[in-house]
Order: C-alpha cells, then structure tokens, then sequence
C-alpha cells in the first residue's frame, strides 16, 4: 500500500510495489461495491445483510492486512503512518465491536424505583435501573395557512415558523406570537384571518429533553441528546420517550456494552491526526 | 415574498455577479481587477450567510440552501491560502467557477428559513463536521473542473499535475468530515456507524478518492485516473445533494434539505 497523504513530500525509502498497489485497490473498490449493494433501496430492507455480511469482514481482514504489510515493508512519512496506523486501529476495534458488542433498548417508567430490567434484544443489564425528573422544552408550533372558499373547498397556502416572537406569511402578512397564545400561555389549535383564511397549529420540534437516571444504586446522573451516561461498563444514552394523555410516562433508553470502543476511537483520533499532518505537509511544501 | 427573502435573492446575485469576475477578467490578465472581483463576491457571500443566521436565529446550517451558502464561502479562502502557500494563484477561474455553481445551485434551491436546531445536532461536533466536509466538497469540485479543462484543452499540463495534490488535502477533510460524524453519532445514538444513506455514500465517496490517491503513484495507471476521479467526483455528487434530493435515497439521520 502506498502513502496517499504526502508522498510528494517525503519520498518512501522503497519505491511502492506496483502488485500491493493494485491489491489494495482491488480491495478498496470490493468494499465500495459491497456498501453500493447495500445502499441500493429495497423493500424488505436487506441492506444490512449485504453491509454486514461476511464479505464484508473479509475485505475488512484484507485491509488490515495489506496495511500492516505496507506499514512492515515501507517507512511511510509521518502522516501517512499514523493514517494507515489508525485505520488498522480502527479495524480492528470495529472487528471487536462486531463480534462481542451488546446492546439494546430499556423503557424505564419515570417512577424513580430501581429494578432490573430486560433489554429489547432479550439482553439482561444485570444492575438495577431508575429513572426521574424528565424534562421536555419543545419550540414553538409551526403553522398551517389554508384559505376556505366554502365548505368543501380548502387550499393549504403552507407552512410557516414563528420567529423573533412573529409568524411571518410571506405576502399574506404576519401575526404576532401573542396572537397565537392562549391565556394560560399553550399555543391556540386555530386562529381566524380575514378575509376567509385560517392558520391551524402544526408540530412543535423539541428543543432539550433530559432525565436523570440511577444505575446500581449509585448518584443520580443527568442524560440528554450528545451526553449520554457510562455506569456499571454499559454507556446509555436517551432514545426516546413515551407519553400517556400528554404526561411522560416511561423513557427509552439505549444501552450499549463494546469492547471495541477505546480502540475505535484512538484509530478515529490517529487517523484525523495523520491526515490534518498530511494536509500540512503539503501545504508546507512547494511544488 | 418576505423582506428577507428579498434580501436574500439581492445578495445572491450580488455574490454570482462579483464572484463571477475573475472568469472573464483573468484571462487577459487582468488580475487585480479580478481579485478585487472575488474579495467583493466573498464580502457579499459573508453577507449572505449573515442574514441567513439572523433570519434562522441559530447557525445557518439548516437544510441545502443554508449550506450551499457555507460551501460557496469556502472558495476564495481556500485559494488565498494555495495562492500563498503553494504559489498557485493561477487557479483563481477555477475557484470562481466552482463558487459561481454552487451560488447557482442555492438561487435554485427553496430558500426555507425554518430550521430548528433538534437536540442531536445540538453538538460541539457540528460546526467542524460540516465545514471539514465543506472545505473538502470545495477542492474536489475545483479539481473535478481541472480535470475537465484537462480534456477539453490537453495542452495545459499545468491543472492536471496540480490536481493529486489538491485532492489530497481535500481527502483530509473527508477524513475529518467522516470521522469526526462518527464520534459525534457515537455520542448522540451510541453507535458510530449505522448505514445511513448519507453515511454509505460518505464511505464510498471516500473509498473513491482513496482509489485515485493510490492510482497516482503508479504510472502504469495514468490513463484510468481521471476516470477514478471522474467516478469518485459523481459519488460525492450522489453523497451531496441526491441523498436529499431522491427520497428513494433518503438519510433518516441526515434529514436537510
């Protein structure tokens, strides 16, 4: 394999071997067709079966194997090394993710009782679970304009947010947010425009949601979208949650134990590092 | 037609008129008229992307339009930056025609200003996941219209020998783009890959460049390069805009434009 990065700058030691080259890409362009296959719509969703497929970890293996064998064979300049370094890393944790990886989907009432609960995939957590204190801020509404020329003739004109405390219609005017509420401060379901239009309350998006969770006993953690919650060797994260006459009721929770994790993510860090290196190379050379 | 909207449509063809200079000025070496051309353009690109925050209320980074806006204002920096670092001035046209595309490409679209910032995008990995990948769809649009002068004009060596090294800073970015998404992923869903649409054809686009950086170093391979960059171009084409545009196609996890 060859040093894509920076072999202009700094050239290898051993010029590169024309059949690893070609190897390397005859294994760069099976993958590529394997995940075209596998992006390819199909009804019954069959995608994972190609992208996660044996082959799949076969073109992986050679990879890793070619790569080790160029890394072996050819002092690489600096970025292109730790490139090529990293994605065996990367691989190779993957390959572990793959194989001994648990996870799945625990619905946790917002009780605040610790119990031991079954994941979606008849995985058991083995610590006890609690849940409390879930919080939803939603944006505001956006809004629906339709013009009624008479009982049976209604036109959707479209959809408009609420911004900088005003709905905005484009040429049909605008209303201010005040308008909309109501006098406990809830959004109106409709509101009267004339001359014969009508706005009607659309979806609200929602902004921040957070729970705080116990796991085993231990402090209560807060968790939210991009901060999930590592506990007992199981890092969790917040799905989703479900409600009953508009009261949360029970939180999804994603629970995830990988021992191929570390190793992911020091293979991600040395391979962004070997090409930001690589990229300064270049930009450091003159041509 | 509301009065953002108006703006908006004033400061887009302001950016394609300004921006668009350099195309007829350099070639007969009028070169700081040129210049001042594209530093006006970028000044109105800058603009643009301004109004577009203030009329979102969050970074305008929301649906295509938004981050067409983004990629255009990529463009001249990054030439200044080869102009001063690797003497390639020359390459200013290119840089303005790629922007003027994509400028094009944001007239078209439908300029939504709707857009909230959902809890999962709410990261610090945001910002530099999309301007990695912005600054690299940038190079690559700039070598991919080298390599087609290359065809029209085969007489000028000059593009083509620069483009291997162009496409090796984009594949930096490409890197940083697609693995920095998934740290991020990592974080929001607990899984770094989840064959997304958008996310396969990341992979593939990047799968392709990696292809054409291995075929530059064996000559024997010259005359299928430009067909592997052709290639990898149309699959970050696909990645780009048909992922959003083809619901066939559609990315659950990506869901702009």
């Amino acid at each position: 394999m060859d040093t894509p990065l920076e072999q202009h700058s700094e050239p290898p030691k051993r010029p590169p071997s024309r059949r690893v080259l070609q190897a390397c890409q005859v294994v760069l362009a099976a993958v590529m067709l394997l995940l075209l296959a596998g992006v390819i719509p199909v009804p019954e969703g069959g995608q994972a079966a190609v992208l996660r497929s044996p082959l799949m970890v076969l073109a992986g293996l050679s990879l890793v194997g070619m790569m080790l064998r160029c890394r072996w064979r050819r002092r690489l300049p600096l970025g292109s090394g730790l490139l090529h370094g990293g994605l065996v890393v990367l691989l190779t944790g993957a390959g572990l993710s793959w194989w001994g990886a648990q996870q799945g989907l625990a619905s946790v009432p917002l009780d605040g009782v610790g119990r031991r609960i079954e994941l979606s995939a008849g995985i058991t957590l083995g610590t006890a679970l609690a849940a409390r204190n879930f919080v939803v801020e939603y944006e505001a509404p956006m809004y629906h304009l339709y013009r009624h020329n008479g009982r049976q003739d209604v036109v959707h004109l479209g959809t408009y947010p609420i911004r900088h405390g005003m709905l905005d219609l484009g040429g049909q005017g605008q209303v201010p947010e005040r308008d909309l509420r109501q006098e406990d401060g809830t959004w109106r379901e409709f509101h009267r425009l004339p001359p014969h239009l009508v706005l009607q309350r659309g979806r609200a998006s929602p902004r921040h949601y957070s729970v705080q969770v116990q796991v085993d006993g231990d402090d209560w953690q807060e968790i939210r979208v991009n901060h999930p919650v590592t506990a007992a060797g199981w890092r969790f994260h917040l799905v989703n949650w479900e409600q009953d006459d508009g009261i949360a009721t029970k939180v999804q929770l994603s629970a995830r134990k990988d021992p191929g994790r570390s190793l992911v993510i020091l293979g991600i860090w040395l391979t962004i590092l070997g090409s930001v290196i690589g990229a300064v190379r270049i930009l450091k050379s003159r041509p | 037609m509301s009065e953002y909207h108006r703006l908006i449509i004033v400061l887009l063809l302001t950016a394609l008129s300004l921006g668009g200079v350099p195309l007829l000025a350099w070639p007969w070496q009028w070169r700081r008229f040129a210049l001042a051309g594209a530093t006006a353009g970028w000044f109105a690109i800058l603009s643009l992307l301004v109004v577009n925050g203030l009329a979102v209320g969050a970074l305008p980074f929301g649906n295509m339009y938004q981050v067409m806006v983004v990629l255009a204002l990529c463009f001249v920096p990054l030439w200044a930056l080869l102009a001063w670092r690797r003497g390639w001035g020359w390459m200013l046209p290119f840089f303005s025609l790629a922007q003027s595309i994509f400028l094009i490409g944001a007239l078209c679209m439908d300029k939504d200003l709707g857009w909230s910032r959902i809890p999962a995008l709410q990261s610090a990995w945001f910002v530099p996941h999309v301007i990695a990948y912005m600054l690299g769809y940038a190079l690559c649009a700039v070598a991919f219209l080298m390599q087609t002068l290359a065809w029209i004009r085969p007489r000028h060596p000059e593009p083509l020998a620069a483009i291997p090294d162009l496409l090796r800073l984009a594949f930096a970015g490409l890197t940083f783009g697609m693995l920095s998404g998934a740290l991020w992923a990592e974080d929001a869903w607990g899984a770094y890959w989840s064959w997304d649409a958008k996310e396969t054809w990341s992979l593939i686009t990047w799968l392709g460049y990696a292809i054409y950086l291995h075929a530059v170093q064996d000559p024997a391979q010259q005359r299928w390069r430009s067909t592997i960059h052709v290639l990898a171009f149309l699959a970050l084409l696909t990645t780009f805009i048909l992922v959003n545009v083809l619901p066939k196609l559609g990315s659950a996890l990506h869901g702009y434009a």
